[in-house]
């Protein structure tokens, strides 16, 4: 895998711990245990988009570098096959 | 409201078309134990749940439910990628394709539309997570029976995910079941 | 009674007090303390019950995005 595919891999490693994390906060929101955990993978999670963002675009909408082009819209899409930004192999 | 995140919750990187098999998925996708009925249930019955935890499990399922949703979507555009039209009938699914073309279209596996038929929200909370329940036990027996007809380890991988998903689903449910028993418990609800 | 092994919001340790799990429900975890069994001590007729997840660990992300979930108790 190439360095982001290996970056996006890890980005979406944490996010999704987060939402499980996330899950069970929403049932259990004075979980000393969990509340920990979720800010360490939070940290992990928004310094591992920054690398992204600044060399390979914009994973949102809000993330404009510069305002000479849009780059939102390029491709890959999620969905693209082959080639799209799902080249990831757990 | 709702915000995208240019990625999906679990890579999703099928290299080898199979057109039965997208058609067999489409019903996660419109069907009745599938992902398009969960997002709305969920996200319709929040409006009813009386307690913040209660509303914000229903708000955040309800979320991922239409990550799940896109999962399929490209999960089942992927599978039907580049199959000429004489390869569809030869599987005979050009009845689909005669209508939608290779597109990704909300309907189960036998091409019946989606339906909200499908789904219940109602103003009881306990009636609305006992359903939620049984839609993730649903949902979950559903992915059972498509894990065992898949072979590509490409179509297992976020077919198990999601699996799991709704027995991690199940728990919580089962959690705000358990908290909104105790709230209702202290005071009759008629 | 007062049980003396009531923990008061902290996730439980197991050792000690594993069958309470206390949940807030108020906004910065203060407020009305409601305390739920992880099963209840008199269950009612006409009623379902899922146990109350305790805290334990978690995987490690990568490990957790190819099982699921990040709670090794709830890979079934």
């Amino acid at each position: 895998m190439d360095e982001q595919t290996t970056l996006l891999e890890q980005i979406m490693a944490y996010d999704f711990a987060l939402y499980d994390l996330q899950l069970f906060l929403d049932t259990h929101p004075s979980d000393a245990n969990a509340l920990r955990d979720y800010k360490m993978a939070l940290e992990q999670s928004e310094n591992l988009k920054r690398q992204y963002q600044a060399k390979y675009g914009p994973l949102t909408p809000r993330y404009l570098p510069n305002t000479t082009c849009w780059q939102w819209i390029n491709d890959p899409w999620p969905w693209d096959p082959k080639g799209g930004m799902n080249n990831v192999v757990l | 409201m709702w915000f995208y995140e240019k990625k999906t919750q679990y890579p999703v990187n099928i290299k080898k078309p199979d057109p039965r098999m997208a058609i067999n998925i489409l019903t996660q996708y419109g069907g009745p134990n599938g992902e398009l009925a969960a997002s709305l249930r969920y996200l319709s019955q929040r409006f009813s749940m009386p307690t913040k935890e209660t509303k914000a499990i229903l708000n955040d399922i309800g979320t991922e439910e239409l990550a799940h949703l896109e999962i399929i979507g490209t999960m089942v555009h992927q599978l039907m990628d580049k199959v000429p039209p004489k390869e569809l009938e030869k599987l005979h699914v050009d009845t689909i394709y005669a209508i939608h073309g290779r597109a990704v279209y909300p309907s189960d596996s036998n091409g019946v539309p989606f339906t909200a038929a499908y789904i219940e929200s109602m103003e009881d909370p306990i009636a609305n997570l006992n359903e939620d329940l049984a839609a993730e036990q649903k949902a979950r027996a559903t992915y059972d029976y498509l894990i065992r007809m898949a072979d590509d380890p490409d179509v297992i991988d976020p077919l198990r995910f999601l699996r799991e998903r709704e027995v991690v689903h199940y728990q919580r449910f089962g959690e705000a079941l358990r908290m909104v028993q105790e709230v209702m418990g202290k005071k009759k609800y008629f | 009674m007062e049980n003396p092994n009531i923990n008061q919001g902290l996730s439980p340790n197991p050792a000690i007090s594993p069958n309470v799990v206390s949940i807030y429900a108020g906004n910065n975890c203060t407020g009305e303390v409601t305390m739920i069994p992880v099963m209840p001590v008199r269950p009612e007729l006409s009623q379902a019950y899922v146990p109350y997840q305790i805290y334990n660990r978690i995987m490690p992300a990568q490990e957790a995005l190819k099982k699921g979930t990040v709670f090794p108790e709830l890979v079934k």
